[in-house]
């Protein structure tokens, strides 16, 4: 399957931040599909879909603080699937709290990058994000 | 005839000796208030000797009609070295009277004796300083022959025609006898001294005992060795409320039910079995009183053959201390758990604060995001259709965003290092100089700063890495930003060892400020400048001034407007 047709997971509450990441994304001409999770819950029904035949993401991008479950929950889940535990996890989120910093990564993160209030910044980083997790690495899935 | 005489004078003077000794002992036996050491008392012991004198003179041997002898020598010189001088002389007129009116030949001689005796007893008193208590048989023996031979060294002021005869008859008698008879009555008089004065110590002691048992307030019961009650002092009626006869030749057995005397009769029986001290404490309720907290102590009393004679028991009441004790623990803990429940409180009141930082960490910063993305992309996407002044207010609100974003984080860094445990450890300050000044180099170039710093390589305190880095980045940033408009702009980062103390500067040529604000430039949102002239959140130095205090150092600074400033961190050598 190829990389960049395969989707992106964007599990993020606030629909400001989610209009904001995917017009970055498109700025950055990502071919990728955006798929969206407005809470924890619908995060984990996710995993679901994809047990169904759905397409897997090729990253998660994951905020941390969501209604009803929070983002380091839906960590704990997602790494604790016996397949879909090898997806790569960006933690994507404003703390830069060190107990969330070192909760995300004994939980399984592959990533955690604090999301810049400045738009050019964000845009660097959805580029760098793209580049990186869509078009580098090369994922086990 | 000689002879005869001699031994006659002899038998008459043992006689004598023997009637003194008879009538000393006798003497002994006259009851006196002897503690009394008054004038009067004095005065009448005076008498009673003088009387005994009298007694044996009218008992004399005669050597003829006239001349006669006697043993008042003996009591006389013992009265002046026993008795007070007050007695002794009172007893010599006494005498003197009585031979005076004898009369006859040798008068003159026996008054000359009287006053003789009883001045070597006072004058060999007052030699030893009245110290006459337990004088030693050599020394009685030695007293009785120096009076006896001044007296017999006075017969040489009797009748000239007598005198020859008296030396002949009574010398060998009076030296044989009389030095003996002072020992004896000496001893006598000393012995029943003694006897007297332990008679007052034992008085007094049980006196003394007596007033401690019936005034103390802990009840004390002597016990027989069948434990029957000999004695019960006073305390023991407010104690139980009953009377002492109530107890006397009684057991506890019978005094008391069984749920009283139970728990304290073993303790009392074990004290008589082990013949040793036995102590216990007890909770006791007797017929009418409330419980009473009681330490009992039983101690055996033994004989002179280690046989137990009788059983002491002392019994203390300690109600109220234990009551108090018990209310003391009570308030103790009841403290505790409020001072427990007082934290308990503090520590979810920190939890929600630092719940709340979290919040404005994220809450405020996404609609800020919101804010700078779209007039971002307002500006890009849309600006063929905003005009100038539109564009700049696009500007404006962008750089708003990026100022209140600081703001954020500075707060933030600021509330961290208040939560954060501050873990000091040894710092080579050289390298962490080396290493921030290198993080500011695009700056430091832009701006042709000189930057030096002055610190012996592996200079080592003991900081914690991370809060004295931000304390000196925040340094570094207001050094910077203050010599932004200076010309030759410079700034020296410098250190040294103040043996307590290790203390590190930050200098720079900047504009400076009137020490007139040094404390309130370290408050947390203090400015002394507006922002179009210094960008800044007024939290940089509020954090430099909390990170030293978490290390358990302090910071100050010197400057003077237009000539720079110095910024000083002080850190503790040792931990």
């Amino acid at each position: 399957m190829n990389e960049s047709s395969r989707p992106i997971l964007l599990i993020e509450d606030n629909p400001m931040d989610v209009d904001l990441t995917k017009r970055a994304f498109a700025r950055r001409k990502l071919a990728n599909p955006i798929l969206i999770a407005r809470d924890g819950e619908e995060a984990v029904q996710w995993i679901g879909r994809w047990e169904q035949g759905d397409d897997v993401p090729v990253v998660i991008l994951l905020d941390l603080k969501l209604p009803k479950l929070s983002g380091l929950e839906v960590l704990r889940h997602i790494k604790a699937h016996p397949v879909f535990r090898t997806i790569p996890v960006v933690v994507l989120t404003t703390s830069s709290e060190n107990s969330d910093v070192e909760t995300a990564y004994e939980l399984g993160a592959n990533s955690y990058i604090i999301k810049p209030v400045d738009f050019d910044k964000f845009m660097d980083v959805a580029g760098q994000i793209e580049l990186y997790w869509t078009v580098l690495n090369k994922s086990a899935l | 005839m000689e002879c005869a005489m001699s031994s006659d004078a002899l038998i008459g003077l043992i006689n004598n000796a023997v009637l003194l000794l008879g009538l000393v002992l006798v003497y002994t036996f006259i009851p006196q208030r002897s503690e009394s050491n008054t004038q009067l008392h004095h005065t009448i012991s005076g008498l009673l000797l003088g009387g005994i004198s009298a007694l044996i003179m009218l008992n004399p041997w005669y050597l003829e009609p006239g001349v006669q002898f006697d043993t008042r020598s003996i009591l006389l010189s013992i009265t002046g070295l026993y008795f007070k001088p007050r007695a002794a002389v009172i007893a010599a007129v006494i005498t003197s009277i009585v031979r005076i009116i004898q009369g006859g030949g040798g008068a003159f001689t026996g008054v000359s004796v009287i006053i003789m005796s009883v001045s070597v007893g006072i004058l060999w008193r007052r030699q030893r300083n009245a110290d006459v208590d337990s004088l030693s048989w050599r020394e009685l023996y030695a007293f009785g022959w120096v009076v006896h031979i001044f007296m017999v060294l006075l017969m040489l002021t009797m009748p000239r025609a007598i005198v020859w005869d008296v030396l002949k008859s009574i010398t060998l008698p009076v030296l044989a006898i009389y030095p003996v008879g002072t020992l004896l009555v000496g001893k006598l008089l000393e012995r029943e001294q003694s006897r007297r004065l332990s008679e007052i110590a034992i008085r007094q002691s049980e006196e003394r005992f007596r007033r401690a048992m019936e005034n103390i307030p802990d009840v004390v019961v002597i016990y027989d060795r069948d434990l029957r009650i000999q004695y019960i002092n006073p305390a023991t009626h407010k104690l139980s409320g009953r009377a002492v006869s109530e107890f006397i030749g009684r057991q506890d057995a019978d005094i008391w039910p069984p749920e009283v005397y139970a728990p304290y009769m073993p303790t009392l029986e074990e004290s008589r079995k082990t013949k040793t001290m036995r102590s216990i404490e007890v909770d006791l309720t007797l017929p009418g009183t409330g419980t009473r907290t009681l330490a009992i102590t039983c101690v055996p009393l033994l004989d002179e053959h280690g046989e137990v004679r009788e059983v002491l028991g002392i019994t203390h009441d300690f109600t109220e201390r234990k009551q108090a004790e018990r209310e003391i623990r009570q308030l103790n803990e009841s403290l505790e758990q409020r001072i427990a429940e007082r934290t308990a409180q503090l520590e979810a009141k920190t939890r929600e604060l630092e719940t709340f930082t979290y919040s404005v960490s994220h809450d405020l910063k996404a609609p800020l995001r919101g804010i700078d993305g779209y007039s971002r992309l307002l500006m890009e996407d849309y600006s063929d259709r905003v005009d100038e002044e539109g564009r700049s207010f696009l500007h404006n609100i962008q750089r708003a965003a990026t100022q209140m974003n600081q703001l954020i984080e500075d707060l933030l860094a600021f509330s961290r290092l208040e939560r954060r445990d501050l873990r000091r450890a040894p710092v080579d300050l050289h390298a962490l100089a080396h290493t921030l000044v290198a993080e500011y180099a695009r700056e430091i170039e832009e701006h042709d700063v000189a930057v030096t710093v002055d610190l012996p390589p592996e200079t080592i305190v003991l900081a914690d890495v991370h809060g004295l880095a931000m304390a000196l980045r925040n340094l570094l940033d207001n050094a910077l930003k203050f010599t932004a408009k200076t010309k030759n702009p410079r700034i020296e980062i410098g250190g040294r060892d103040e043996k307590l103390m290790y203390n590190i500067w930050v200098r720079d040529n900047g504009i400076g400020f009137d020490m007139r604000y040094h404390d309130r430039i370290f408050d947390i949102f203090h400015r002394l400048h507006r922002a179009e002239d210094y960008a800044g959140t007024g939290v940089g130095l509020a954090i430099v001034q909390k990170a030293m205090q978490r290390m358990g150092g302090r910071t100050w600074a010197e400057s003077a407007p237009e000539r720079g400033a110095t910024f000083y961190l002080e850190l503790p050598r040792t931990s």
